[in-house]
């Protein structure tokens, strides 16, 4: 009998999925007794987890309800059926952003899609009077599917935020950024093409970084010299920031809501390169503490750090 | 489970702390060490009062939270290996713990990685370094030691309890690949915990 064949036979027999008949015989071989032991052993031992800490339970149960919240005062429409209760945004400032003038890249977008289905409505309706052609419901058929076609475009734009976006809505459309900043000079050429598009667009670069904890502390001088000094200098401009922000909503991800602590105010989205990867960068202050959170191209959480 | 779906704050409370220790578990198992499995947690949870919604009732809420809970922590290790924090050590060898800050061993014991004093005070200290202790030190560099997938199904039957339909469905793989997995994890932990040289991959000619 292989060892292999020996782990089998005993994790049945551990599993009691052999008739008794057979696993008695079994037993009576004592290298199988044995590995039945064996397993037997480890099973109670990796049943013997600590219990968690009361604190953290506190703070884990917390942190997944603010979620829920969070995902409540924006509901995907594929959220569950049923009633909800109306529960406020947590985020103030970030809203009173969102009502400010500056447009939303989605609302860009369903202003696009909806001037060309005027256009082409516009266009087919031409075409019905100064046609020649008889038959023209054809095209008023034409017309009246692009049109449908563009409302479903738009529709389907927004549904496609619905998920992300009516989580990562308040980050969407009030993020403040930095201004724009050259990225430190040693290292800017090392940035990529993602980078580069933040440079054009004039987000805030912190260049290219080795490790999350080199991008903190890179953020936290950019913090520190963006902050209010009485030179005026690369001081925090909600206008600009939030043009930057539109920019990275077009290009890049937006900060996962849940990220966001209730009652956290985001102060600056910037890019960078983490090991040769694009990032995005995104500083905010929390009850007076300046926390980061990094993500990559894929919008995923890489790295979280308090900056001090 | 319906109360919470439909936006019942309490109920969701009340879900979420019913389930809290034993998806806490699951991910201490999985992560190798309590900060990790803290992380993985709080991924999990998120998760699932995020997907609650796209819970379709035709699985136990337990089932399904175990899938949310084992592939939040199954990705914040992969997260985590591909972002090795400076200063700790490499996570490279066979020995190394699956999560960020395994690899730790408590000063003078010349124990191997993959164990790590727990913090928040969980575990019992008596003279600093007693034999549960060591015993959890030793399942956890076992456990490391494991392939993910093998550890992950290891894990949901010898401390789940979920039997093999039901890991079948969380890992997303037939039943028989379950069953051979759980054998050969268990027969690879035992050979860890007992010192002995594990089975090779290929089986060897029996007598």
């Amino acid at each position: 009998m292989t060892e292999h064949d020996l782990d089998a036979l005993a994790s049945d027999l551990l599993d009691g999925l052999l008739p008794a008949d057979e696993a008695a015989d079994a037993l009576r071989d004592p290298a199988v007794a044995r590995r039945v032991e064996e397993m037997r052993s480890a099973q109670a031992l990796l049943r013997s987890v600590p219990a968690p800490d009361p604190h953290r339970r506190e703070a884990a149960i917390a942190a997944a309800l603010e979620a829920a919240d969070r995902a409540d005062a924006h509901p995907s429409p594929a959220a569950a059926p049923g009633p909800r209760p109306a529960v406020p945004a947590e985020v103030g400032d970030l809203a009173a952003h969102r009502a400010g003038p500056r447009p939303e890249p989605r609302q860009n977008a369903s202003t696009w899609l909806a001037a060309a289905a005027v256009i082409l409505v516009v266009l087919a309706f031409g075409g019905l009077i100064v046609g020649t052609q008889v038959g023209s419901d054809d095209d008023a058929d034409t017309s009246a599917e692009l049109s449908t076609g563009a409302e479903e475009r738009d529709a389907t734009a927004s549904d496609d935020g619905g998920g992300a976006a009516s989580e990562a809505a308040p980050t969407t459309t009030a993020p403040p950024t930095g201004q724009a900043a050259p990225a430190p000079s040693d290292e800017s050429a090392e940035a990529d093409s993602g980078s580069a598009l933040a440079a054009e667009e004039g987000v805030l670069d912190l260049g290219a970084a080795d490790s999350v904890d080199q991008l903190a502390e890179r953020a936290r001088i950019r913090v520190d010299a963006l902050a209010p000094s009485a030179s005026g200098d690369e001081t925090l401009d909600a206008e600009g920031l939030g043009d930057a922000a539109s920019r990275l909503a077009l290009t890049g991800c937006e900060l996962p809501a849940e990220e966001l602590p209730a009652g956290a105010t985001l102060e600056v989205v910037a890019t960078a390169t983490l090991d040769g990867d694009p990032v995005t960068v995104w500083l905010f202050s929390d009850g007076g503490t300046e926390r980061m959170v990094v993500l990559d191209a894929a919008c995923g959480v890489v790295g979280r750090r308090t900056l001090g | 489970v319906a109360a919470a779906r439909s936006g019942d704050r309490p109920a969701l409370d009340a879900l979420l702390r019913r389930h809290h220790d034993r998806l806490f578990a699951l991910c201490r198992r999985l992560t190798g060490n309590e900060a990790d499995a803290y992380d993985a947690l709080q991924e999990a949870l998120i998760a699932i009062v995020r997907g609650l919604h796209r819970f379709d009732g035709r699985s136990l809420f337990t089932t399904w939270s175990y899938r949310v809970a084992t592939n939040a922590t199954l990705d914040e290790l992969r997260r985590r290996r591909r972002r090795p924090v400076p200063g700790l050590p490499a996570e490279d060898g066979p020995g190394a713990g699956p999560g960020l800050r395994a690899g730790f061993a408590p000063a003078g014991t010349g124990s191997g990685p993959g164990g790590r004093a727990a913090p928040g005070g969980a575990m019992p200290s008596v003279g600093g370094f007693d034999e549960a202790v060591a015993d959890r030190m030793d399942i956890d560099e076992a456990l490391a030691r494991l392939p993910d997938d093998f550890r992950a199904a290891v894990v949901l039957r010898d401390l789940c309890a979920l039997d093999y339909a039901e890991i079948s469905e969380v890992l997303g793989i037939p039943p028989g690949t379950v069953r051979s997995r759980i054998a050969r994890g268990r027969g690879l932990l035992a050979a860890h915990l007992g010192n002995r040289e594990p089975a090779p991959e290929r089986p060897n000619p029996g007598p």
